[in-house]
């Protein structure tokens, strides 16, 4: 996937719920313009299929994919990841795991 | 995972499976009937998953009930009717549209816009679109709609079930007895006995790597049909939209570059790497803004005949334009045209453009067939109904612009009527679950922990997505076809052999897409099944080896059923009320 040459970049992710949970730091190749969104399905897809996070729609309409980088609110489909980041889980809603939150209770946008 | 699994029961009247357009529609309906309704979706939340939310979005009603009866006097056109309208869709779908199907959607259009509007919706302007002869396209805010379904959702007081992956069918003797699939977030397997199900699942455009589609629409519902022997139709004719990024990454599958060329505001000529403008051998006249399905072709035409671009596609240039032009029309477009794409600020992701070309690649965008339904939305299987994007018959070959959102609308609607009026009159009613049956589903989604083999999900996954875009892509022909089929029976021996990783309960991905990956393997099947046997070109199957269109032999629907874990075809004529195509071989094209 990554040549000696590819930029890596420091992607630390608080894992776990809302009862036990630790930070976890992947690090990955950065491609030019790749979205959170493409960073997660990376680590979840090439090195650790037990990531959790939520997906939809992509282009920052669902709003599914809300997540805190660095403390803030952002969609993971539309912030382009630029260098090292620490994603946690929407704090508005009660966690499944990981990324992954429960938005039942919330159905309003 | 291991062997101890728990199982979620739940009984109801009407299981709806899938929570936006289709889906929503239905239970609103539903809600008059004092019906037990349950919508479960896969989605966290009602609008947070399929193709609803993305849409851009017209929604398409003949013109003269627009002008008339909507009062609607900007834009439209009252010479239009809903004959023009029916003949506009068969048209669009060369005539291998069922003509019944057709007929139901142009009446009841109207009615279903007058539900939207007493909902409060507030369409913002009305225009021309392609394939249709007059402005019917009803801009409406797709974000807006959603707010409507949840609002009325709540209304008629629904039970939504979030974040459901239903699966498989659940039947005896011909006759639909609910649903089984997983509860993503609690891990646990979930049972629902209705009277009637309901499928809205949408289409399965993620089988292809790019795609405007959302991720989870991976083509459950002709899937888990498929497998219980319900009757699909016209499956080889999934659609692309022709201009989508190919890079970078973020906005794969975005449809500016369409907008660049093809959707009719801009003239930006399409170049092969030579900088030829490839279009002139496919449509002289219309150029870049001939229909989408001629387009998608000639496009995958250059780029598998590696006459593309770095990236993988072909360039969309304005180059030709003056540079003050250019500036006039970054002035005078809507900032949602080409600035906005959904949440994105598409102005990081476009260069500029009195320098340099964009790159755009045709991206899987609608599935024009899939369960075959009557005109009540009824199906071969006692119980199961379909409505939305996972039916056949209304969109022929090609589906018209504005008719995906007309289509949930009438259709979700007219199958609500159905299921109630059936149920009142007795003819369908709860019919046990065979144990036997739950078991079996249990122990084959499970088997991904226990089977022998080495082979990765994601592996196998991935190579799906790269034989549909190969080999059940734009353009087919004998061997590409032929190959494909081979391609399928290794990747379907390698589905038995995936060994899952992963073991924790909730919510976990690499489980979820080992189920979604064999729903994408049995819709890549009837594809390939379907295009290998029409030797014809038709909207959007198109074949190199038989580049025309055959009204002589052809005028067919293919029909599929799961048989003895063969594919079956079943030639059928479609149905006919009013119009024929001329019974001659046409030139596939301009």
């Amino acid at each position: 996937m990554s040549s000696d040459n590819t930029p890596m970049v420091k992607i630390t992710i608080k894992r776990g719920d809302s009862f036990q949970s630790k930070y976890q730091t992947y690090e990955i190749p950065l491609q030019e313009k790749m979205s959170i969104f493409n960073a997660l399905e990376y680590i979840n897809s090439y090195l650790d299929p037990s990531l959790a996070f939520y997906t939809s729609c992509k282009i920052g309409k669902c709003l599914g994919c809300t997540v805190e980088v660095n403390g803030k609110r952002r969609l993971a489909c539309t912030t382009i990841v630029e260098g090292d980041m620490t994603l946690e889980p929407d704090s508005r809603f009660p966690v499944v795991r990981d990324l992954m939150v429960d938005m039942s209770d919330q159905e309003s946008s | 995972m291991d062997s101890k699994y728990t199982i979620e029961t739940y009984k109801t009247d009407v299981v709806i499976v899938g929570s936006e357009g289709a889906g929503a529609t239905a239970a609103i309906e539903l809600a008059k009937h004092n019906l037990d309704v349950i919508i479960v979706t896969k989605g966290n939340g009602v609008g947070r998953s399929g193709a609803t939310i993305t849409g851009e979005a017209d929604l398409a009603v003949d013109s003269n009930s627009l002008y008339h009866r909507f009062n609607m006097k900007v834009g439209t056109d009252p010479e239009d009717s809903k004959e023009n309208f029916f003949h506009d869709i068969l048209a669009g779908g060369k005539y291998v549209n069922q003509q019944d199907i057709v007929q139901a959607h142009v009446e009841d259009a109207p009615d279903r816009f007058a539900d939207l509007l007493e909902w409060g919706l507030k369409p913002l302007f009305v225009t021309k679109m392609s394939g249709h002869s007059y402005p019917r396209g009803v801009i409406v805010s797709a974000p807006e709609m959603i707010r409507i379904y949840r609002k009325k959702l709540k209304e008629t007081k629904t039970k939504v079930l979030n974040n459901i992956f239903i699966h498989e069918l659940l039947y005896q003797n011909g006759v639909c007895s609910g649903v089984f699939g997983l509860n993503m977030v609690s891990g646990n397997f979930i049972t629902i006995e209705a009277k009637a199900v309901l499928l809205a699942t949408g289409g399965g455009m993620r089988l292809y790597p790019i795609t405007t589609a959302p991720e989870e629409l991976t083509g459950d519902g002709t899937a888990m049909a498929f497998r219980a022997v319900v009757e699909l139709m016209d499956m080889e004719f999934p659609m692309f939209l022709p201009g989508c990024f190919p890079w970078p990454e973020a906005v794969k599958g975005v449809n500016t570059p369409f907008k660049l060329a093809s959707a009719g505001m801009i003239s930006g000529h399409m170049l092969n790497k030579h900088g030829e403008r490839f279009m002139a051998k496919w449509d002289p006249i219309k150029m870049e803004k001939s229909t989408r399905d001629i387009t998608a072709v000639a496009m995958w035409t250059e780029i598998m005949e590696n006459r593309g671009g770095p990236h993988g596609g072909v360039f969309v240039s304005l180059k030709h334009l003056p540079d003050n032009v250019i500036d006039y029309i970054m002035e005078w477009l809507p900032p949602s045209y080409l600035k906005k794409y959904g949440g994105f600020d598409m102005s990081k992701f476009l260069p500029d453009l009195k320098r340099d070309a964009v790159e755009s690649v045709p991206a899987s965008h609608f599935f024009n067939g899939g369960i075959k339904i009557d005109i009540w939305c009824r199906t071969n299987m006692s119980g199961l109904y379909a409505a939305g994007e996972v039916t056949a018959g209304l969109h022929g070959a090609n589906r018209l612009s504005g008719n995906a959102f007309t289509d949930m609308i009438v259709w979700g609607h007219r199958a609500a009527q159905a299921i109630a009026e059936d149920i009142k009159k007795g003819e369908i009613y709860q019919t046990p679950l065979d144990k036997k049956q739950v078991e079996y589903y249990v122990t084959e989604a499970l088997a991904g922990y226990s089977q022998q083999g080495d082979e990765k999900m994601q592996s196998v996954r991935d190579d799906v997505q790269d034989t549909a875009w190969k080999h059940a892509g734009i353009v087919r022909d004998d061997s590409l076809l032929k190959e494909g089929l081979d391609k399928l029976q290794n990747l379907k021996e390698r589905y038995k052999r995936i060994r899952l990783t992963c073991n924790e309960k909730k919510y976990n991905k690499e489980f979820i897409r080992y189920l979604e990956t064999k729903n994408m393997i049995a819709n890549l099947e009837c594809i390939l099944v379907a295009a290998e046997n029409r030797h014809e070109s038709r909207g959007s199957h198109y074949r190199k080896d038989f580049p025309n269109t055959d009204n002589i032999k052809w005028f067919k629907n293919q029909v599929i059923i799961f048989k003895d874990g063969e594919v079956e075809l079943k030639l059928e004529d479609p149905v006919v009320t009013t119009e024929e195509p001329d019974r001659i071989i046409e030139k596939y094209g301009y």
